[in-house]
């Protein structure tokens, strides 16, 4: 099936849309803050405790807002 | 120059309960559609009077945003006759005016919704709005009661 | 994911070693496994879970080994049960082996040492072979097939009919969600939610004065409102718990046959309020906004025209434009010479004064122009607010004409129930026990409007006391950065939040268009089948009144609903494999087979026309059954495209032998053993 036709890619192009609406509402550093907030979790996703991501992510709202 | 709009001490908690119902979104269009009340009450604007004490003012930049400062210049223009009011100078006057005839609208608000304790308080506000509503011009008013009529058969 | 071979040992009710081979995707791509009823069928599919998840949702979940192999086992020595699984994926080959080994003691029963084992290797397109357990092999296979979505891929027909009932829902929308993969947006919006706490409490220690109060405010509405939160998620699975006891109540009494027609249109009148009340209750809400913003300009008054009439005098009297700009005569009065260059003398001066304050309104041209334009607005808004507001109210009329209504008929159906003199003793209890349910519901429902609105309230407080915090805090500037700290982390959280809920509600939109697809496809009957954004799969009919009613809750209706909501899921996952190749993490998706124990049992009408449809939607169908259930419509369905086929024969004391006949080739499908003491049970293979 080519996937430019396919269901799935449809939801994938209308959930893209949702984020860029989203973005358009946040701030400059409140963007870097979500950028930086989803990067570290899709890093660690696959740890099944993950520790330490909460202060990493604490660190980087309070090195973006200073 | 005032930069704000008080409601009276004594009658905010009528906008508290009107804004926890949902009745009203914000305190400043409680007070909106207070002071147009008063206005349609009574609109002799000597006859209106100044609360004893204030609450915490709204800022104009709230009444500003969903364009309903142009109102209180027209109900001042209204209510003294002229346009000369509308002078730079006389912007206290413009809110005093305001806040009179919301004072007046609250008044009346309070009396409505305390003694109709047991009835949906959204009724409250459409018999309100179908006691004092309409154009005062005839056609106008005639066209929107036969309309409401007709969606009663 | 694509099914290749199973060997099963000692499994359970099935003693010895058996190989099947499924039958692959093509125009013959069933798997018929025959088995009388106790054989063992549903063994067959609990291997296929035990093996991938260590799953035992069975009865004496201890029992694994089969009875008859331990009987045979000489006392100290180890019996072994084995389940081994071959299935192809994404192009790579994957062997799942999990076995569990017991010595035998001298009593005759097995230690109880725990000695599962699970080994995964995965074989690539080159033929290259790597044992994955230094990984986690568990996360491997959820890869390839979550746990949470296994049961809509392997199932019984009476799981099948779980997923249409109330309880249902929650099944549906972890299905949904584990789908769509939220692990990374569900921990990021966790941990953002831990973050603004940690900033709040950074605030608290630095903050003073009124700041401080606030800050302090704002900690103990958090507090209050997880509570809230927590007290109406208990509440919501008291409802839902209610709800299923209705329907039990309700599917029950609809057996009865003096008052089924009754309790079906109680239901649908109960469906049709439910409906009227939310509708309404949408309704008040939109008219009480429409108020709030422009209801005030509906008040009798000339507000609106006195000014636009005394603009028009002012213009018709030439006030207004001003010829000469008042402020220029002011300027000149203040130099006291004119542009001609003359002084200006007493008398000039004096003439002057008099035109300037004739002339008041040349200096406010500039406001009265603005405020014509802003009460041409509000006169705009007025207008659209005087027609918006009459037909808002209209529409609300007729919901509620048509709710008084719907209650009064409601009102007769049930009197009719209450006052009927019930032949049957258990149609009495059980409506007895549907007013119990129904007066419980009201109270918990009543709980949680209340609970909801309070928590929305407290929401907008906690709003205004951050603002107003913000607002102390912003001479203080350490205050003032953590204040924006948590205002930033807030709104990330937020905006997060949004994404999540948009995202699952494409996916549950997408299953709801797909669904009536699906179930033209399979089941072939007009109905309308609808998958919604509280994530219920529901059905209706066309009455005789032209109206979609809910249709009966027959076992039939519920497993071709569920089997046309699995077929959406499973083109979905074919779909989404295609966008996630290359991501390592991801539910893999692609094609899925579907493994189903006596699925056909209850489906009357749909017998002949599900099989079918199935067989056109689904690459791979593992089809166990037993043989009444498979002769006739079924057989003349899938017959033509079975691959491989095999029967479990039933050992055992308690019955005389059987032998049925598999294309004209006799099949010994139970064998009498009065020696034996357990049930138990071999394949054979009957088909190649």
């Amino acid at each position: 099936m080519n996937p430019t036709e396919s269901d799935w890619h449809q939801i994938d192009k209308r959930k893209q849309q949702l984020l860029a609406e989203i973005w358009e509402q946040l701030s400059p550093e409140e963007r870097d803050i979500l950028e930086a907030t989803l990067k570290i979790e899709a890093e660690h996703r696959h740890l099944l405790r993950p520790h330490g991501l909460k202060k990493s992510i604490q660190d980087v709202i309070k090195g973006t807002i200073r | 120059m005032r930069d704000r709009i008080r409601p009276p001490k004594d009658l905010e908690i009528v906008l508290d309960e009107l804004k926890e119902l949902r009745l009203f979104q914000t305190k400043q269009k409680g007070m909106m559609f207070a002071a147009a009340m008063g206005y349609t009450i009574n609109s002799k604007k000597d006859q209106h009077e100044r609360p004893e004490r204030y609450g915490e003012g709204i800022r104009l930049e709230y009444f500003q945003s969903p364009e309903d400062d142009g109102y209180i210049n027209a109900l001042a223009v209204a209510a003294h006759g002229t346009l000369e009011i509308l002078a730079d100078d006389r912007t206290d006057d413009r809110f005093d005016l305001f806040e009179r005839y919301a004072n007046t609208g609250l008044i009346e608000l309070k009396r409505r919704l305390d003694s109709s304790r047991h009835v949906d308080r959204l009724e409250v506000i459409l018999d309100i709005l179908d006691d004092l509503g309409g154009d005062s011009q005839g056609d106008d008013s005639n066209d929107a009661r036969v309309r409401r009529l007709a969606g009663l058969v | 994911m694509i099914l290749r071979e199973l060997r099963i040992t000692n499994f359970r009710q099935i003693t010895g070693t058996y190989t099947i081979r499924f039958a692959p995707p093509g125009d013959h791509s069933v798997t018929l496994i025959l088995g009388e009823n106790g054989s063992g069928k549903t063994t067959f599919l609990n291997a296929c879970l035990w093996c991938l998840y260590g799953r035992k949702d069975f009865e004496n979940p201890g029992e694994i080994i089969s009875h008859k192999a331990v009987e045979a086992t000489p006392v100290g020595q180890e019996v072994k049960s084995n389940v081994r699984l071959i299935l192809e994926s994404g192009g790579q080959t994957y062997t799942i082996e999990r076995s569990a080994g017991l010595c035998k003691l001298q009593d005759g029963r097995l230690d109880d040492a725990d000695t599962e084992k699970l080994n995964v290797d995965v074989t690539d397109e080159k033929g290259v072979t790597r044992s994955i357990n230094d990984r986690d092999p568990h996360q491997e296979i959820g890869l390839l097939l979550p746990e949470e979505l296994a049961g809509f891929f392997f199932f019984r027909g009476e799981d099948l009919e779980e997923l249409v009932a109330q309880a249902g829902s929650d099944k549906l929308k972890g299905a949904v969600e584990t789908f769509v993969d939220l692990l990374v947006l569900d921990r990021s919006i966790a941990h953002l939610v831990d973050v603004e706490r940690n900033l709040e409490r950074d605030l608290k220690e630095v903050s003073s004065g009124d700041a401080k109060r606030l800050t302090e405010e704002v900690e103990e509405l958090q507090s209050d409102m997880d509570s809230l939160s927590a007290k109406i998620a208990e509440e919501r699975q008291q409802e839902k718990k209610i709800l299923q006891l209705v329907e039990e109540v309700e599917d029950r009494l609809a057996e009865i046959e003096e008052v089924r027609p009754l309790v079906e249109k109680r239901r649908e009148l109960d469906q049709k309020l439910g409906y009227l009340v939310e509708r309404i209750k949408e309704k008040r809400g939109e008219l009480a906004d429409r108020i709030s913003a422009d209801g005030y300009l509906h008040l009798r008054s000339d507000v609106l025209s006195v000014g636009v009439k005394l603009a028009s005098e002012a213009r018709k009297s030439g006030e207004i434009p001003a010829k000469i700009k008042p402020q220029f005569v002011d300027d000149l009065l203040g130099i006291g010479v004119c542009i001609c260059g003359k002084s200006i003398d007493e008398e000039a001066r004096r003439s002057l004064a008099e035109w300037r304050n004739t002339s008041a309104l040349g200096a406010l041209e500039t406001a009265i122009t603005h405020l014509g334009g802003e009460i041409a607005h509000l006169q705009r808004r007025k207008d659209m607010f005087r027609d918006d507001f009459d037909q808002r109210r209209i529409e609300i009329s007729e919901l509620e004409s048509a709710l008084e209504i719907t209650e009064a008929e409601r009102s007769r159906v049930e009197g009719e129930l209450r006052g009927r003199d019930f032949r049957q003793e258990s149609a009495r209890d059980l409506q007895a026990a549907k007013n119990r349910h129904d007066s419980e519901l009201h109270e918990v429902r009543l709980r949680i409007s209340r609970a909801e609105d309070k928590l929305a309230q407290q929401e907008e407080t906690l709003e205004q006391r951050r603002t107003e915090r913000d607002r102390c805090a912003k001479d203080q500037e350490k205050e003032s950065r953590i204040s924006r700290q948590i205002q930033a982390a807030t709104n990330v959280r937020k905006g997060l939040q949004k994404l999540r809920t948009g995202w699952v509600a494409l996916v549950q939109e997408n299953l709801d268009h797909e669904l009536q697809l699906k179930w033209d496809e399979i089941a072939q009957l007009p109905r309308r089948v609808q998958f919604d954004s509280d994530f219920r799969l529901s059905i209706k009919e066309l009455g005789g009144d032209n109206q979609w009613r809910p249709s009966a809750s027959s076992s039939a209706n519920k497993r071709a609903l569920a089997l046309a909501f699995v077929t959406s899921l499973i083109k979905l996952a074919d779909q989404a494999q295609g966008s996630r190749d290359g991501k390592r993490f991801l539910f893999a998706g692609g094609q899925y087979p579907l493994v189903m124990d006596a699925p056909f049992a209850t489906m009357d009408s749909f017998k002949r026309t599900v099989p079918v449809g199935l067989r056109r939607t689904v690459p791979q169908i593992v089809l166990v059954t037993n043989y009444d259930q498979w002769q006739g419509e079924v057989e003349d369905a899938l017959g033509i495209a079975v691959g491989s086929a095999y029967v479990l024969t039933l050992h055992t004391p308690k019955e005389t032998g059987e032998t049925i006949n598999f294309r004209g080739i006799p099949v010994e499908y139970v064998a009498a053993e009065p020696d034996t003491v357990f049930d138990w049970s071999e394949l054979k293979e009957i088909m190649p």
